[in-house]
């Protein structure tokens, strides 16, 4: 089966070129992933930003992701959406436990976002601050997999 | 008769008395001139009293004359001094009704001094409004002039892939030429009826000669043109490794280095994904070079301001400066990007 970068991004819950992006990472040549690749990929792009993530390996799925959610009871976010969407784009970014500023995830990257969603992910547990400055922040290992339920929630939920 | 006696009696008895009266009245007299002189002894005490009173008197008298001299002095010393303090205070109210005047006139010039501060406060704000906002359209502009010429540098890519595909195909036409001119006689004929009819033209002095020989070689390259498409007008432009600018940036507050992707925002906001939509190949190609280049990184792609970059941890920008983007184009040619840094300005306005 073969998949284009499209499908494959919504199955990974990534940008659509940051799939391309993966896939020259990885040194395939770009004939065989235009405009379609191998499905098999698409684990194999979700294990190593897994492993770039610092999440261990993804248990095996029978079926795509996002074919399989929708039969699943919708879940409920057990943080503000707003905070939620801050944790997907960490994820989205595929930013592992690097620091970043807590003004550019809640002025550039997440809209509407703000101080008081990075405190309800920090009271959470999901995030901790960098520095002593409480400037920046990152994701704390322990809640990786926490994290990444609530990610993949938020990602399930009906817009 | 009397007697003597009697007779010097009678005479002498009012002399007598005379004398007795005389002698009372000089016993009353020196009565009272004891009297007048003690009544002088007692005025001469008196005066004595008095002279030695008032000469008791002399040293207060003298002390206080003294002393009124002294305030009388000091009258005189004070009343220079008031006269002195009062030509100060005229002098004094002089000036200060001047300072008055002065200090008006200052207030006044104040008044509209600070008007006119008020005025170019407010025009200088106003200025400075205008400046910045000149300065942001100034930087908009620029990082809309970014964004059109990543688009157009993008389009450069297809137009260079086109031209080397026009090269290629004239190529090939030129090599089946060659062939047919040796091996098809109609070919051959053709080709050197074309060359010596160019050379009869340019000789010809004959207008009317010249036409017909124009005209006969109209039709010559007209038949080869129809066997051999293109060849006539000769081989597109080369070139051979078109150079480009490309920039990166450090964000130093986010700790990210930052590689801008000759890539236009459609390919961000409408991603190709399928084979019909041109702009795939070419996406890829340059996705391809960018991340080959950055080897062993996992960049991640965001589309910013509709620029599209590559974002890679930590400052890289010395590594980013020693590559070479080189997107290989189909044929041979090739498109090297070279990194520089991003304007500091337009770096600030990109955050």
């Amino acid at each position: 089966m073969r998949i284009n970068c499209l499908e494959a991004a919504s199955q990974l819950g990534i940008a659509p070129l940051q799939v391309l992006v993966e896939l020259a990472a990885m040194n395939q040549p770009w004939e065989e992933c235009w405009p379609e690749f191998e499905e098999g990929f698409v684990s194999t792009l979700r294990e190593r930003r897994r492993l770039r993530m610092g999440l261990p390996p993804a248990p095996h799925r029978a079926q795509p992701t996002a074919i399989s959610y929708p039969t699943k009871p919708t879940r409920t976010l057990p943080v503000s959406d707003l905070a939620a969407a801050i944790l997907d784009k960490l994820m989205r970014k595929n930013y592992g436990l690097k620091s970043v500023r807590a003004f550019t995830l809640t002025q550039k990257w997440v809209h509407g976002a703000s101080s008081e969603h990075v405190e309800e992910l920090i009271e959470r547990g999901n995030l901790e601050w960098s520095d002593p400055d409480r400037t920046t922040v990152n994701l704390v290992a322990s809640k990786l997999a926490d994290t990444e339920q609530i990610v993949e929630i938020l990602r399930m939920r009906p817009r | 008769m009397r007697t003597y006696d009697e007779i010097a009696g009678d005479f002498a008895r009012p002399v007598l008395q005379a004398v007795e009266n005389a002698q009372a009245e000089l016993s009353r007299t020196q009565q009272d001139r004891q009297g007048r002189e003690q009544t002088r002894r007692g005025l001469e005490q008196s005066l004595q009293d008095e002279q030695t009173t008032l000469r008791g008197l002399d040293s207060p008298q003298n002390s206080l004359k003294a002393e009124i001299r002294d305030l009388e002095n000091r009258v005189r010393d004070l009343q220079r001094q008031v006269d002195a303090k009062r030509q100060q205070l005229s002098e004094l109210a002089a000036r200060a009704e001047d300072l008055v005047r002065e200090v008006s006139k200052r207030r006044a010039e104040l008044g509209r001094s600070q008007k006119d501060l008020q005025r170019d406060t407010a025009e200088i704000a106003s200025k400075e409004k205008a400046v910045q906002s000149a300065q942001q359209r100034l930087l908009e502009g620029r990082i809309s002039a970014l964004r059109v010429y990543c688009e157009e540098a993008f389009e450069s890519l297809q137009k260079t892939s086109g031209e080397a595909s026009a090269r290629k195909r004239f190529e090939e036409t030129r090599a089946r030429f060659e062939q047919a001119r040796t091996a098809d006689a109609e070919v051959t004929r053709l080709h050197e009826e074309r060359i010596e009819l160019k050379r009869l033209v340019e000789t010809s002095q004959v207008q009317s000669l010249r036409d017909m020989l124009r005209k006969r070689l109209a039709e010559v390259e007209q038949a080869l043109a129809s066997r051999f498409p293109g060849l006539l007008e000769g081989p597109p432009p080369a070139d051979d490794d078109p150079g480009a600018d490309t920039f990166y940036w450090y964000d130093a507050h986010d700790d990210l280095t930052l590689v801008l992707l000759p890539v236009p925002p459609s390919c961000w906001h409408t991603p190709p994904a399928a084979s019909p939509d041109p702009r795939g190949e070419f996406l890829c190609r340059v996705l391809w070079a960018f991340v080959s280049a950055l080897a062993e990184t996992v960049p991640t792609i965001e589309c910013d301001h509709d620029l599209l970059t590559l974002e890679l941890h930590g400052d890289q920008s010395r590594r980013v400066s020693d590559c070479l983007f080189e997107v290989k184009l189909p044929g041979e040619p090739r498109v090297t990007f070279m990194p520089i840094p991003l304007p500091s300005e337009l770096v600030e306005a990109l955050k």
